[in-house]
């Protein structure tokens, strides 16, 4: 039996990484205390569907859910909403957050990562970003109130949101700094194809430029460009990635230079561990320390410092892995497809729009990716483990 | 146990079929098709393991 005293385990972030966390310790057979700890007042909802589902008017909010409260009720947590940490001790074991000092037997830093805003945008009201449950919300119903939008950022969730710019038939107006649309770890090779798609649904693009100075009018938001001209839209959503939540962590003289650098296992250090959009674990794949912001890897990461406190057991090490829908076609991706390396088509044919294609170099598939062939991509899933 | 899949929430990831291929198949479009939606007990754990990775969260599970 756990005596009252017994300092247990806390983890910090209740989204999908910290509470995946939770069900792994479980599920290996951990009986200590569980605090469990997030700075959101909504239970744990599910992040991809807000830039898809949520976005479309598809979903209502609350359908993104991780579980229900009697699933959590099954994992025996103390579970904590609207409390944020502030400052870890790590000689003395304590977190502190914003209502109590929290001793902890093992520590495991889930705090997930904010969204980076536009400099100059502060309390402009036609300015969104789309992280979280309620920026997406407030998106949506933006949405349905304009004619025209400027997205800044062609990443990934840029791309999203200007499909659905289009699905609202909404004119789309994307700015970006770098030369071309990127997603993320396919080495550029769908740069001209993502851009083919823009063009096709007649947005307009203006890349490789920097923004001089952003003006919020009466009835409309004004971008003064590098190159000398001007976009104008109703509103502007800012998709220009993330930062960690690091900033309680400045003083635990942990390694938080990018998120807190972990080894293989997930350990930062003695008894502390993170996991998740905060994390950045050393990837014996890559051989690289690697911060990755996608469901996947939340999940896999949480199973396994689940397993590892629970066992002592290590885990594999995977690859990454993302989806993306743009404009319908939906896009898979796992691992790391080389720029500068042709693609090799494995099914299908990008003139049909359905294929799957991999970069191979020196006998080694480094990346495959699915294009509208999701079945064909799982079968080729197993190139990857040659 | 009984399984319940939502095909709208579905992304065709396939880590389901790749898990637990005699209770998870993939259609054309990639996405979940439930071969059984009670497995018999050898194969709840991997029921259980395939609604943990499934990126979608599309895979619910009655106990």
């Amino acid at each position: 039996m756990m005596s009252v005293e017994e300092p247990g385990l806390v983890i910090v972030g209740a989204s999908l990484a910290g509470l995946t966390c939770a069900q792994s310790l479980r599920a290996e057979g951990y009986t200590k205390k569980i605090s469990l700890i997030g700075a959101e007042k909504h239970l744990p909802y599910n992040r991809p569907p807000l830039s898809k589902q949520v976005l479309s008017g598809k979903w209502q909010g609350s359908q993104t859910a991780i579980d229900s409260l009697e699933k959590f009720a099954e994992l025996a947590l103390e579970f904590s909403l609207g409390e944020s940490a502030i400052g870890l001790d790590v000689s003395s074991k304590e977190v502190k957050t914003n209502t109590r000092t929290l001793p902890f037997e093992d520590l495991i830093i889930a705090t997930g990562a904010s969204v980076r805003r536009l400099p100059g945008t502060e309390g402009m009201s036609r300015v969104h970003v789309l992280r979280t449950l309620d920026d997406a919300l407030e998106l949506r119903d933006a949405l349905m109130k304009v004619k025209s939008a400027v997205v800044v950022g062609a990443g990934v969730l840029g791309s999203e949101v200007i499909s659905a710019l289009s699905d609202f038939g909404i004119k789309a107006t994307v700015i970006d700094r770098m030369p071309a649309p990127q997603l993320p770890l396919t080495g550029g090779h769908f740069a001209s194809r993502i851009n083919d798609l823009f063009l096709e649904h007649k947005v307009v693009t203006k890349y490789g430029v920097e923004i001089n100075s952003v003006t919020e009018q009466e009835s409309e938001i004004t971008f003064e460009l590098s190159d000398r001209t001007s976009v104008t839209g109703e509103i502007a959503v800012v998709a220009i990635g993330c930062i960690p939540n690091v900033d309680w962590l400045a003083n635990s003289g942990l390694d938080i230079s990018n998120g807190v650098l972990c080894n293989s296992n997930g350990v930062a250090a003695l008894h502390i561990y993170a996991v998740g959009d905060v994390a950045r674990w050393h990837n014996l794949i890559t051989k690289k320390a690697m911060r990755l912001e996608n469901q996947t890897s939340a999940i896999e990461q949480g199973l396994a410092v689940g397993k590892f406190i629970a066992t002592g057991e290590s885990s594999p090490t995977n690859h990454p892995f993302f989806w993306s829908e743009i404009y319908g076609n939906k896009i898979l991706m796992l691992g790391n497809l080389e720029a500068g390396i042709p693609l090799t088509i494995v099914h299908g044919s990008p003139s049909d729009n359905r294929f799957v294609a991999a970069t191979i170099s020196n006998g080694i598939t480094t990346g495959i990716v699915g294009w509208n062939m999701p079945r064909e991509f799982r079968q080729s899933r197993s190139m990857m483990e040659a | 146990m009984k399984i319940r899949v939502d095909r709208e929430a579905c992304i065709g990831a396939g880590q389901c079929a790749l898990v637990a291929g005699s209770i998870f198949d993939q259609d054309d479009d990639g996405l979940v098709v439930l071969l059984t939606d009670t497995p018999s007990d050898e194969y709840v754990a991997f029921a259980r393991k395939a609604a943990t990775l499934c990126p979608a969260k599309a895979i619910a599970l009655e106990e």
